[in-house]
């Protein structure tokens, strides 16, 4: 079912200027965990503020539970907010913070004790409860906002950067937390974050916005493997994706994409798309390759491009070879065990069926047609 | 050849004790890493060899001299700080070089200079413009640019990619590799993340709260952490640490933590046993050391656990269960697709495993 919907939603903040957030259309469904990703200035926190109510819409609709919600103030909609800067009361302990938002509903004291007790034990607070927040780290500080987030029943949960603070164990670990509160409790849940490992690892599905214009929804899964676009495809993945630029090879009504002495054969699905694009023997793609779909072999197999050694990189539970080819530079992600130096001789192959194309003009990815 | 050594040297700010006894050397060409999270010490320890604090007690060498009592500007290093400084009136080149200027080389020098580092650093178009008018990560670049340029003994880093977005990062670090192992510049370079510390360092000394954990190459700080703090900072995620006390069962060893037991090989246990003073151990495993099949088996370390979450991180499935009351995370490839609350078994080879003392944290060999 659907739990939120954006209908064309705009948010100019002068008339004139340019659009923050650009003909948006979305929607959440109910117990989703949503991701809103994207660069700085992408505009995925006015969407959140306009979700929110904290700013006006410029112009669409927003429908909550199918109620439009456009010029509800912000305590009327039923939504609860967790924000990256924890504003938590400075003379409040971390337990009169989170009983708040049950406080000024009139909600009987033990009730309110018995829910503290219940959110604070989900995201291992029990123990700090009373300290205030400048007693305890960082990592308290945001967890207390957001136990003060859920404490209470809502329709919707807004999350803003909910782990930007916190060091890399601490974000792991509450990372975990709120998949599994989410999951378990079957929250309806949209999440803002800049950090694409963060949307992947959290969200059901992911948004993925650039210059206030939504590029993409999918899964993880679909944004990984088949991004619509250079910039979800580049914004997505770590390390990130090899773009190389070939000449397009057309023979006997087969496609091969040209990479200096190699030619990569393009599966028969794309025959099709090519044709609308093949304007002769100029014509250029652009190539796309994880690395972890790159491998190294050896100089005799079929395919194999020669190239040098440009840095290898071990980082404990991967290897990082950068390989030089003419003048381009090719990732590949190895498992750990490898070691290469620098300028060595060395041979790689393309996994096939994880070739994308691109199209250099509109930048977006050429889909097979069956 | 040994360019920089550091002999029990302490840092102390009024009470506080930032650096305790540190030892290190660096050799000539070598790149080595101090790693540690806030508050470790790094920058300070960094400082000290530049000249801009003094050391509490303790003695550094440079080329062999003494330099406790030497001015930074007649220590021949140079030093890239976190926080970066430009001249604002002047273009990124002239930024750059300044400190050539200072040496006396003539303009074909410099200019050739400027180009080389300007290109590594992918500045090299912006070489024209005032500061004002590039962004942050290109600052920090110029500024990096401008450290490099420089003739020194010794080059000191203070986590001089750290503001860049993650692609870039990813970028230069490879780029900053393969330049300093081109160059062959001595460096001590200070990050606190730990595939900074691992790709880059010949060897790395992790610190924390001022206290040297470890010295040793990238190998061995990943796979012989000297104690559960080296352990649990590096690999992503981290290592599991699980706290448990080794029993005899009939004539079978068993690692219990809370109600849960795994199995363990009697030369192992009896090893390890062998070199405890207590009882309490740390077991200590790799995500990508450990294995999950769906649903029950026989004969496998752990035969059966509920899945608490699963996240799908790039190409993995990172799955977690809880054994005892803590998370055990093992990273799948992305093809095995699981859910919250299925059963899944898992299983691991024995010298994959690391141990540590209960108490002290430290690693039993």
């Amino acid at each position: 079912m659907e739990k939120l919907v954006l209908r064309n939603v705009y948010k100019f903040y002068e008339l004139g200027s340019v659009e923050a957030v650009k003909d948006l259309n979305l929607t959440c469904k109910e117990g989703e965990l949503l991701a809103l990703l994207g660069p700085s200035g992408c505009g995925k926190s006015s969407t959140l503020r306009m979700i929110a109510g904290l700013e006006e819409i410029t112009k669409g609709e927003i429908y909550l539970d199918g109620k439009i919600i456009n010029w509800l103030p912000p305590r009327e909609r039923n939504i609860a907010l967790a924000f990256e800067t924890y504003a938590l009361y400075p003379h409040l302990t971390l337990f009169e913070n989170i009983a708040f938002p049950l406080r000024i509903r009139g909600v009987k004291e033990d009730e309110i004790k018995r829910e503290v007790m219940r959110v604070a034990e989900m995201l291992d607070l029990s123990s700090v409860l009373d300290k205030l927040p400048s007693e305890v780290s960082g990592g308290h500080q945001q967890r207390t906002s957001l136990a003060r987030a859920l404490i209470r029943p809502a329709s919707l949960y807004l999350l803003d950067e909910p782990l930007s603070h916190l060091d890399a164990q601490q974000r792991t670990e509450l990372r975990v937390q709120i998949k599994r509160i989410q999951k378990t409790q079957n929250l309806t849940m949209i999440f803002v974050t800049h950090d694409q490992l963060e949307a992947l690892a959290l969200a059901d599905r992911i948004a993925i916005m650039n210059l206030g214009v939504l590029q993409q929804v999918g899964t993880p899964e679909e944004v990984y493997e088949y991004p619509e676009n250079l910039f979800v495809a580049d914004f997505v993945g770590e390390p990130p994706m090899n773009f190389i630029k070939v000449i397009l090879i057309r023979e006997n009504g087969n496609y091969w994409a040209k990479f200096y002495n190699q030619r990569i054969k393009i599966p028969e699905s794309y025959k099709k798309s090519l044709e609308e694009l093949y304007k002769g023997e100029e014509t250029e793609v652009i190539m796309g390759i994880r690395p972890i779909y790159v491998n190294i072999c050896e100089p005799e197999r079929n395919n194999a491009i020669s190239g040098k050694v440009y840095v290898f990189e071990n980082i404990g539970d991967s290897n990082i070879l950068t390989v030089e080819i003419g003048e381009t530079l090719i990732r590949v992600e190895l498992n750990p065990g490898y070691s290469f130096k620098i300028g060595e001789n060395v041979n790689i192959t393309f996994n096939p069926e994880k070739i994308l194309l691109f199209d250099p003009k509109t930048e977006k990815r050429i889909k097979p047609q069956i | 050849m040994e360019v920089l050594r550091l002999e029990n040297v302490s840092k102390k700010y009024g009470e506080l004790l930032a650096v305790k006894d540190l030892n290190f050397s660096v050799e000539e060409g070598e790149l080595f890493v101090i790693l540690g999270p806030s508050g470790a010490g790094k920058t300070t320890t960094l400082k000290m060899i530049s000249g801009i604090e003094e050391v509490t007690k303790g003695e550094i060498y440079i080329k062999g001299k003494l330099v406790n009592r030497l001015e930074p500007k007649d220590r021949k290093v140079s030093m890239v700080f976190e926080d970066y400084a430009l001249y604002p009136h002047l273009s990124v080149y002239k930024n750059i070089s300044s400190p050539l200027e200072a040496q006396g080389l003539t303009q074909e020098e410099i200019e050739k200079k400027v180009f080389e580092i300007a290109r590594l650093l992918q500045i090299d178009g912006l070489l024209s413009r005032p500061p004002a008018l590039i962004s942050g990560g290109q600052k920090q670049r110029v500024v990096l640019a401008r450290a490099l340029v420089k003739d020194a003994d010794v080059y000191l880093m203070d986590e001089p990619i750290a503001h860049l977005d993650a692609k870039l990062r990813h970028q230069m670090r490879g780029e900053f590799k393969r330049f300093q192992y081109i160059q062959k510049m001595t460096m001590v370079y200070v990050t606190h993340d730990f595939r900074e510390a691992l790709s880059l360092g010949n060897r790395i000394l992790v610190l924390n709260k001022g206290i040297t954990q470890q010295i040793g190459t990238p190998d061995e700080i990943f796979n012989k952490p000297a104690n559960t703090f080296v352990a649990s900072l590096v690999g992503e995620p981290p290592m599991n640490l699980l706290e448990g006390v080794i029993k005899k069962k009939d004539e079978n060893y068993l690692f219990q933590i809370n109600n849960t037991f795994i199995p363990l090989s009697s030369s192992l246990a009896n090893k390890i046993v062998s070199k405890i003073s207590q009882e309490k151990v740390i077991l200590g495993i790799r995500p990508f050391d450990l294995h999950c099949v769906l649903g029950r088996r026989e004969n496998v370390k752990v035969p059966e656990v509920e899945v608490y979450v699963t996240e799908l991180v790039g190409h993995y499935n990172i799955v977690s269960v809880k054994l005892g009351n803590t998370l055990l995370k093992i990273r799948e490839d992305k093809s095995f697709k699981v859910s919250i609350g299925e059963k899944v078994s898992i299983d691991f080879e024995e010298d994959k495993l690391h141990f540590f003392d209960g108490v002290s944290g430290n690693r039993i060999s």
